[in-house]
């Protein structure tokens, strides 16, 4: 039976979909029994998402720029 | 001759679509033959885009601004000079940073650092805020979780104070975490590409991922529980 602590351990492996089959039943079943894990979860998707907003355009620093004007 | 002419009709529309969508939509082989074809407009777009997580990147394996910005300009001007023997192999982003993970550890080999890279990334992996710290000796939570409050309900992603303070954190991470963070998370590189481009071991990616998430996750529920 996993812990709430093997379930941290796992949560990387678990967005990655990188489980085997054995661990996804284990996680399943105490996410099925769990809330806090099922928070955490969804607390980590939700982090991983807001940080792909942060893909963004912006202005390099001055000195990126001289180069590129000279070239 | 009709099937002909309707193809023909449905090329050219897609032709005239890609012309007007914005660089970030584009495939990585038109943004290529843009900048081949000598459109300032696409190269400036990869600056823009890129400099930023390169700078993040860099400066998590050579730990000087001097330097990070000097391999930064060089790496640049490279891509500018090497992009006609980008072949779509790979993806851009994974060929572009490998010249600029390539160039940074050179620049390490050449001030010989007396740490290696691979002991600073072990290093790391215990530094920034503990997952365990939370967990019970039956490996419980402590504490009841708590989910973010400030988050779109559709689109599943912190409201928009919340990524500001998102991007002041992650510069405030331990130098490797905040490197893998970024090409993991904000640039969606593959766990493989990360360890790969980084040269340390998967487990060792893994666990500075864990970690970057762990203090990012801690601090933004801090901070939503001192507003809230």
């Amino acid at each position: 039976m996993l812990t709430c602590q093997d379930i941290d351990h796992l949560v990387v492996d678990i967005l990655d979909k990188k489980l085997s089959t054995a661990s996804k039943i284990g996680v399943w079943f105490h996410l099925l029994m769990c809330p806090n894990c099922r928070i955490h979860v969804k607390n980590t998707q939700v982090l991983v998402k807001s940080l792909e907003q942060l893909q963004q355009e912006s202005d390099p620093p001055e000195a990126l720029q001289n180069i590129f004007d000279k070239h | 001759m009709i099937h002909f002419i309707c193809a023909i009709m449905v090329d050219s529309a897609q032709s005239v679509a890609s012309r007007v969508l914005p660089w970030q939509d584009r495939s990585d082989a038109e943004v290529v033959a843009a900048v081949l074809n000598g459109d300032q407009g696409a190269f400036n777009w990869l600056v823009r885009r890129y400099w930023k997580s390169m700078y993040r990147v860099v400066w998590g394996i050579v730990r000087d601004e001097m330097a990070a910005q000097e391999v930064v300009q060089d790496v640049w001007i490279t891509i500018h000079r090497e992009l006609k023997n980008f072949r779509l192999e790979s993806s851009l982003k994974n060929w572009m940073f490998k010249i600029l993970t390539h160039r940074a550890f050179r620049i390490l080999k050449r001030e010989s650092r007396s740490v290696a890279f691979s002991q600073l990334a072990t290093r790391e992996e215990n530094e920034g805020m503990s997952p365990e710290e939370q967990f019970t000796e039956k490996g419980r939570w402590k504490k009841p979780v708590t989910g973010f409050v400030n988050v779109d309900p559709q689109a599943q992603v912190i409201h928009r104070q919340g990524l500001a303070l998102l991007g002041q954190f992650i510069e405030e991470l331990p130098a490797i975490q905040r490197a893998v963070v970024t090409m993991r998370d904000i640039e969606g590189l593959s766990s493989d590409e990360v360890s790969g481009l980084l040269d340390i071991t998967p487990a060792n990616q893994r666990v500075l991922l864990h970690r970057a998430r762990t203090t990012l996750r801690q601090r933004l529920l801090a901070t939503e529980s001192e507003v809230g």
